[in-house]
């Protein structure tokens, strides 16, 4: 994607509408306050409360089912929040109908209109809002040439591939020039070579357009390359909200942990410094005291050789697994299982069953904090 | 190769030979007979236009074709505005709630059509139901003749053949995906900017089906006109049935059967033509 | 959520609108019920009392009687044959690929495409050339036509969603061919067969514009005796015998509701 031709600018997007007289005081584009969805019994979404901040992208993670879809679908106005309040650019929009409100959502599917050309399909939010038929026009070749794809004007959904129908999509989406753009697992439609590629391109354009985003995925990897901040839910709450790096090294629950990356888990007392595991597995830990739950991410677990400090430790290999760039092996120590994963230069990666010395960097260890009102 | 050839031959023999015997020879000796000079049921002989002519020309008989025109276009039309709202809702509505109102538009289909007719002499006749309402909310003072007029055979035949238009609407509205129209209301159309450029243009298969269907059941309708028009109400079925059973002229009745299949027929061609070029060329540019 | 002014509008047409059609999509049907069990003399809305005196004179009524058994009768015979040969061709269909397959498909169709009225003269000359007029023959011909096209539209229906790789395995659990067809095929497709054969039963038993054209004085349907009595005036017993009529359509389409549900019906 080059810059040459591009004509949309980042003060064209998203900041008429604040209110405040001190706008430079950033109000978030997004709010939301104590929103709860209940479908009867079940409880899709439970007291969420988050703001999405101007020109971040903001990723709601979670596995299928928590309730991140239906949060999404809250913003846009598809779903009715039981409770709490919806808040754009700082306007409460919660009683406003989706067509009302300035969000624009790029849907699982596309939902490109099949009866109409890649050009009417862009025009058509343009025409809604009552602009004018040679700014329309202009509008319609900006985006074009902002996702390169103006030679497909007058093409049909059909005849494009699925690449190019998310791009029309996304022009679609960005032509009413949103307050946020909304995408709702764009990338689940798409193989996994393509979903790659087009990650780092949906990336720059939105760096170049300087949107606000709110994505809703359930690929932990996804999120942690594209996104500013995320916000993990499981059971229609807040698991914990950080940077990816925050999430990945400072997991703020057991669920995250397991559900960020890879990692070992092991539960047993800490007390002066040291955390012994309730099958004997020694480590060092400060900062913690008492029943306490550590993480371990197996990139902080070496073999260990000469120069390795007193945090060695002997095990069985239980499992060995090569995946290119590096292997993952499984090494049981006492009773315990720890995961580790490193580049073993060729031929001398352990097989099942060999004994090995690994050294684990003190760095690595993090406590999980207590989840409150446990003993 | 051969044994499986002879099985297939077995298989559609029946069929064929049925069909053949029973309809296609029927249909042809209809026409044949159509072209008869004499009036008589059997043993026509010649060749003439007359019957052709003497229904073409004839201004009684013109207007019972322009009439039963007119049923047609209007049963189809009416029948698409108060169908399409429960086709569309049908699609819409989830299994369980679908299932009964299903059943509902399913079930006077099954019912046989004399049960039916018989049933609007009921609620329209003298003392039926709609006088009966009508006196009871104090709009009339006395029993009035709702039978035997155009509204009456009308409303008729829209209920008649009104579940064929619910199911057509329902059936292609079924196909467009409610995110489409979730998309739309996004790109801030409302209810009515959503059904008039992303519905309507998406269902036209469908409406146009259901047109089709329901102006041709209409156009061919006897019984109804029959029993609710009365003497003074005709459409082209009722007269081929007095052509026939009363009158025996059955050359004329063939005349004015294959009139009637023409225009159906071409009715039918007119619908799958527009369908065909819908497809082909593109709409809404986006520049309009 | 606050909704728009037009949106309301459209929201409330859709609100009157739908109940109005359901109700008049039911209204004869149930007021024909509902005025058979009057114990008046006449056909008044809302009916005088409650009686059972109009089922008795139905029942009791010969030419009702020996119409609702030859409809009956003529309506299982023409389905037992539509069952036969659409099973035959519509096996053919799925099964084969030939020249003209689309061809033959379209004409076990197409009696559903001509207008029933000229059909029934088209026929009706047909049978009378043949001297087959008059006859049960000449009307059992009749409806098996207009019944086959809704046997094979069915089985054919059923056939493309059948699954092939059952009766592959059964073939290499050793099953011959005619096993297979025996102890897979048919009982697999057996729901399919319920609601073609009633389709197709209650196609037959409800006819009425073909069984006039058709029909004759030995062998007169139901419809046709309620057509030719309700011509010359009309009195609660034909309310008796069209509930009766309704009565055993309801309890066929149970089976197929039962067996298939009615979504496969539209």
């Amino acid at each position: 994607m080059r810059d040459a031709n591009l004509k949309a600018g980042p003060a064209d997007f998203g900041d008429k509408r604040t209110l405040s007289a001190d706008s430079h005081t950033a109000i978030p584009v997004v709010s939301l306050r104590g929103i709860s969805k209940t479908y009867g019994d079940f409880t899709a979404v439970e007291n969420l409360s988050l703001d999405v901040r101007r020109g971040e992208l903001l990723c709601l993670l979670g596995p299928s089912g928590c309730g991140k879809t239906t949060t999404l679908r809250m913003v846009a106005g598809f779903v009715e929040p039981t409770a709490g309040s919806v808040f754009i650019s700082g306007r409460d929009v919660t009683a406003l109908p989706p067509y009302r409100r300035d969000t624009g959502m790029v849907f699982q599917s596309y939902a490109l209109f099949p009866h109409m050309t890649v050009g009417a399909n862009i025009s058509f939010g343009l025409e809604n809002i009552g602009i004018p038929k040679a700014e329309r026009a202009r509008r319609v070749e900006e985006m074009l040439t902002l996702v390169e794809l103006t030679e497909l004007t007058h093409r049909y959904p059909r005849e494009l591939s699925g690449g190019q129908q998310q791009r029309v999509a996304l022009a679609r989406a960005l032509a009413l020039r949103p307050a946020v753009l909304l995408l709702d697992e764009p990338f689940s439609n798409l193989d996994a070579q393509l979903r790659v590629r087009l990650r780092d391109e949906l990336r720059l354009l939105i760096d170049r357009v300087e949107i606000t985003t709110l994505f809703v995925t359930h690929d932990q990897e996804e999120a942690l390359m594209l996104s500013d901040r995320i916000v993990v839910i499981n059971c229609g709450k807040i698991e914990q909200i950080g940077t990816p790096e925050d999430i990945y090294e400072r997991p703020a629950s057991r669920f995250v942990a397991e559900f960020i990356g890879s990692c070992s888990i092991l539960e047993g007392v800490v007390s002066a410094g040291i955390f012994v595991s309730s099958s004997g597995l020694t480590l060092p830990l400060n900062g913690a005291a008492g029943q306490t739950t550590i993480v371990v991410r197996p990139e902080y677990i070496k073999p260990a050789t000469a120069s390795s400090g007193p945090n060695r430790l002997n095990g069985r290999v239980a499992s060995s697994n090569y995946y290119g760039a590096m292997s993952r092996l499984r090494v049981a120590i006492e009773g315990d299982a720890l995961l580790m994963e490193c580049h073993f230069p060729p031929g001398t990666r352990p097989a099942v069953g060999d004994a090995i010395e690994i050294e684990i960097d003190p760095a690595g260890i993090r406590a999980i904090p207590a989840p409150p009102g446990n003993a | 190769m051969t044994k499986n050839r002879m099985h297939l031959g077995l298989l559609i023999a029946p069929a064929v030979i049925f069909l053949f015997v029973f309809l296609v020879l029927p249909m042809v000796g209809l026409l044949r007979s159509s072209f008869y000079e004499g009036d008589q049921p059997l043993g026509g002989v010649g060749f003439s236009l007359r019957h052709y002519g003497k229904f073409l020309v004839d201004g009684y008989y013109l207007s019972v074709l322009a009439e039963t025109i007119g049923f047609g276009l209007a049963s189809a039309f009416v029948s698409l505005l108060i169908g399409f709202p429960v086709g569309y809702s049908l699609a819409r509505l989830p299994p369980g709630k679908r299932r009964w109102r299903l059943i509902a538009v399913v079930l006077p289909l099954t019912l046989s059509l004399v049960v039916v007719v018989f049933g609007w002499l009921v609620v329209l006749g003298r003392n039926g139901l709609l006088n009966s309402l009508l006196i009871g909310f104090g709009l009339i003072d006395r029993p009035t003749q709702l039978l035997f007029n155009r509204t009456a055979v009308l409303v008729v035949l829209v209920q008649q053949f009104l579940p064929f238009m619910i199911l057509s609407v329902m059936s292609v509205v079924v196909q467009i995906s409610p995110v489409l129209e979730q998309a739309a209301a996004n790109l801030r159309a409302n209810r009515f900017v959503t059904f008039r450029r992303v519905v309507l243009p998406l269902a036209m298969p469908g409406i146009l089906s259901g047109l089709t269907l329901v102006f041709i059941l209409t156009a061919s309708a006897f019984i109804t006109p029959r029993l609710i028009g009365g003497p003074r109400i005709q459409m082209v079925g009722s007269l081929i049935f007095q052509q026939v059973l009363t009158i025996l002229n059955w050359p004329f009745a063939a005349a004015m059967a294959f009139v009637l299949l023409t225009i159906t027929l071409a009715v039918t061609w007119i619908a799958n033509f527009t369908l065909a070029v819908r497809l082909d060329s593109g709409k809404a540019d986006y520049a309009n | 959520m606050r909704i728009d002014a037009i949106d309301m509008g459209m929201k409330i047409a859709g609100a009157i609108v739908r109940p109005l059609v359901y109700v008049t999509l039911c209204l004869p049907a149930a007021i024909v019920v509902v005025t058979s069990f009057t114990a008046g003399e006449s056909l008044r809305f809302p009916p005088e009392g409650f009686s059972l005196r109009w089922y008795q004179a139905a029942i009791t009524s010969e030419p009702f009687m020996n119409a609702l058994w030859s409809s009956t009768r003529l309506a299982f015979i023409a389905t037992v044959l539509s069952l036969t040969i659409g099973l035959a061709s519509s096996f053919a269909i799925d099964r084969f690929r030939f020249r003209g397959r689309e061809a033959f498909r379209t004409l076990t169709l197409s009696p559903l495409v001509v207008p029933m009225v000229v059909l029934g003269l088209a026929l009706l000359q047909f049978l009378s050339w043949m001297q087959l007029n008059q006859t049960f023959t000449g009307l059992l011909i009749g409806h098996v036509l207009i019944t086959l096209p809704y046997v094979v539209r069915t089985l054919t229906a059923s056939f493309v969603l059948f699954d092939r790789t059952l009766e592959q395995a059964a073939m290499n659990l050793r099953a011959p061919p005619w096993r297979v067809l025996r102890r897979i095929t048919l009982p697999l497709i057996g729901p399919a067969l319920v609601s073609a054969s009633v389709f197709s039963f209650v196609t037959s038993f409800g006819n009425i514009t073909l069984s006039v054209f058709l029909g004759f004085a030995g062998e007169t349907t139901l419809p046709v005796q309620i057509f030719t009595y309700v011509e010359h005036g009309y009195d609660p017993i034909l309310a008796a015998v069209s509930t009766i009529v309704i009565l055993v359509t309801l309890i066929v389409i149970a089976i197929v509701e039962k067996l298939v549900g009615m979504e496969t019906v539209a």
